[in-house]
């Protein structure tokens, strides 16, 4: 699935980004330091699932 | 990918298969009865590319070898979304030694060999699995089911099983963080009640320490005044001696002063008398009593005046003498003043009960009561120097043994405070190491909570993806069925909805509304099927490929009539994505078009296309 795993992971990232935007938008407690990390630790947990291996 | 080549020895019912020259773009239609081998083709190609079949698995594998036979060959050539073209051989005997070499076409030299080894390389040429192929690109014969959306090879192909994956991961570590949050606080809770235990009372070892030093300066001051006492009841009753010597001194030198101004002045008077007035009766008188004086001569009458002069010296000299015994008594009492405000401090501080108060006790704690009019009376005369020796040292003497009663009670309370204290910093020494273990695991409860916040708000955006990209599949499955759908159906039933468990509902053009799947006949219910399946496919080969596609139906049309199967075969060769499609039919409409038709049957042994 080699061709398909940058896809998972720009469509992660997409769906994080419009997220973000829409949750900085809305207005409220939004804890935009939080959710980068969130999403950072999301990413580097889908990497090495995508390459085959084990979560890190 | 798209299948050139296919050739087989000892595989299932063939003794030799050979397809060459494959089309790489069109419907490859495979007919015959039943038993003819139309199935094996298809069982065939799973086994090239996979090591096993749709009904035999690892397990079971060698019974792919013909009966009979003791080995089998399979050699698959296709071209992969990479625009090469692989070859892929595989090699399985009776004892069930299985080989595999992966090479390119034209290469002398392979890329990998193994069973493994290729297996590996191929999930990656081909960017599937068995799951993933059997799910999507292979329909086995009567396995027209709706797909199952659930499925992990469904998911996989979708891209959500990565998602999925990464999720359960995250929840299985907030699970680990959850315990070790339990744990850690078991654990504070624990250390919690070895320190209520301990029942450390806050500031007690400050108060305890403050109270030692109070003491301490307090039996410092009592040994400074003793000391200073006894040192100064020593100066103080010599400076007394002393004193009393030149009080003794004056007084004498007073009295003979006076004894022999009065002798001087007599002696002068009769002189005058005897001088002035020699006929006067006093003067006859003073002769005669002067004449009764031995070896007495009327020419010593001078000497009176002399004698007079005389004593008067010697009285001036007794004055100046007197004098500076009185001026040396000054001085000496003058000095011994401070040994009386020295006292009086001693009795002042006594009678404060200072001494004491550090100490918490009453006066009556020491077993020494001075009496208080016996001390006043004692100060009284020490202001006046009157009192004596032995009065002075037995009021030292009481002082000091007061005194000393005092230091050994504030002695003894320092032993005990100092024990005290011990026990005390051991056990704040143990509170301490307890609060930093108690900190340590607050801090591991914080860590914990912030790494299961970060977590839980990661796992709501995958699942916020997953949604989002089972939607966006749905949404082409649909899209896709929905096109192809008119085409099997012959128009009858135009649009399809699918929930997102893949429910289906059609649209009858017919009725002019929606039908429930189970509201239409099983024959429609399995072209419906197919064009989902169709569908799927298309996108699957669309998203997770990215690249043409090989489709394997077998027999799809079991339950078409005629009319439609020709219609359903002729949409087929124009799906989007799947250039090339291997379709089983017992016997295909006369009209229908193929770019390889492949006629098997039941008695052949060898089957040859090319």
């Amino acid at each position: 699935m080699s061709q398909q795993k940058p896809k998972v992971l720009q469509e992660f990232e997409s769906y994080c980004a419009e997220e973000r935007e829409h949750r900085l938008n809305a207005g409220g407690q939004f804890d935009v330091e939080l959710y980068d990390e969130a999403v950072a630790l999301a990413v580097r947990q889908l990497i090495p699932l995508l390459e085959g291996g084990e979560p890190a | 990918m798209i299948i050139t080549r296919l050739y087989a020895k000892n595989v299932l019912k063939y003794g030799t298969l050979l397809l060459e020259d494959l089309p790489q773009k069109g419907v490859i239609g495979i007919s015959g009865p039943n038993e003819s081998g139309k199935s094996t083709i298809g069982e065939t190609i799973c086994f090239a590319l996979f090591g096993r079949t749709w009904s035999l698995d690892e397990k079971s594998r060698q019974k792919v070898i013909r009966w009979g036979e003791n080995r089998c060959l399979v050699m698959l050539r296709f071209v992969a979304a990479d625009g090469n073209e692989y070859e892929i051989t595989r090699h399985l005997d009776s004892d069930g030694n299985h080989s595999a070499r992966l090479s390119i076409v034209g290469d002398e030299e392979h890329i990998t060999k193994g069973a493994d080894a290729v297996k590996l390389l191929l999930q990656q040429i081909l960017g599937i699995k068995y799951d993933e192929y059997i799910e999507s690109f292979y329909l086995a014969q009567r396995e027209l089911t709706a797909p199952h959306p659930h499925s992990d090879a469904i998911k996989s192909m979708a891209g959500i099983l990565t998602l999925e994956k990464s999720r359960d991961e995250f929840e299985r570590e907030i699970a680990h963080f959850r315990k070790g949050m339990v744990n850690a606080d078991s654990q504070h809770i624990h250390l919690q009640e070895e320190l209520e235990t301990l029942g450390i009372i806050p500031g007690h070892l400050d108060e305890i320490e403050t109270q030692r030093a109070a003491i301490d300066a307090a039996c410092d001051a009592c040994e400074q005044r003793g000391e200073r006492l006894q040192e100064q009841t020593g100066t103080y009753l010599a400076t007394l001696n002393e004193l009393q010597t030149a009080k003794a001194k004056r007084g004498k030198a007073r009295f003979y002063e006076m004894l022999l101004l009065f002798a001087g002045a007599m002696l002068a008077g009769v002189w005058l008398v005897m001088t002035l007035l020699p006929e006067r009766a006093v003067s006859v008188v003073l002769h005669d009593l002067l004449a009764k004086i031995p070896f007495w001569s009327d020419a010593f009458q001078p000497l009176l005046v002399y004698l007079a002069g005389a004593f008067g010296l010697i009285a001036v000299l007794l004055w100046r003498s007197g004098s500076a015994a009185a001026s040396k008594m000054r001085q000496l009492e003058s000095s011994t003043g401070g040994y009386h405000q020295l006292f009086e401090e001693i009795v002042d501080k006594r009678n404060s009960g200072e001494d004491l108060d550090v100490l918490g006790l009453a006066d009556d704690a020491v077993e020494l009561q001075i009496d208080a009019a016996q001390t006043s009376t004692l100060s009284a005369w020490l202001k006046l120097h009157q009192a004596n020796d032995q009065e002075v040292q037995a009021g030292a003497n009481r002082e000091t043994t007061w005194l000393n009663q005092v230091i050994n009670l504030q002695e003894v309370r320092l032993r005990e405070l100092d024990e005290e204290i011990g026990e005390e910093r051991e056990r704040v020494h143990q509170a301490t190491g307890l609060q930093h273990q108690q900190d340590s695991f607050q801090h591991t409860v914080e860590d914990h909570s912030q790494q299961i916040k970060v977590r839980a708000l990661a796992i709501q955006l995958l699942e916020g993806a997953m949604e989002r990209v089972a939607k966006k599949f749905n949404r082409e499955l649909r899209d896709g069925a929905g096109y192809i759908l008119p085409d099997l159906t012959q128009g009858e039933y135009q649009h399809i909805k699918l929930d997102d468990d893949l429910d289906v509902q059609l649209f009858s053009a017919g009725k002019g509304d929606f039908m429930e799947f189970d509201e239409v006949s099983s024959g429609t219910q399995r072209q419906v099927l197919l064009a989902v399946r169709l569908s799927m496919s298309q996108a699957l080969a669309d998203d997770a490929l990215d690249g043409n596609q090989f489709l394997f139906l077998d027999e799809p049309f079991a339950f078409f009539d005629h009319e439609r199967a020709s219609q359903a075969l002729q949409s087929l060769s124009s799906l989007e994505h799947l250039p090339q499609i291997w379709i089983i039919a017992q016997e295909f409409p006369e009209e229908a078009e193929f770019a390889r038709k492949i006629d098997c049957r039941r008695i052949a042994v060898d089957l040859s296309s090319t």
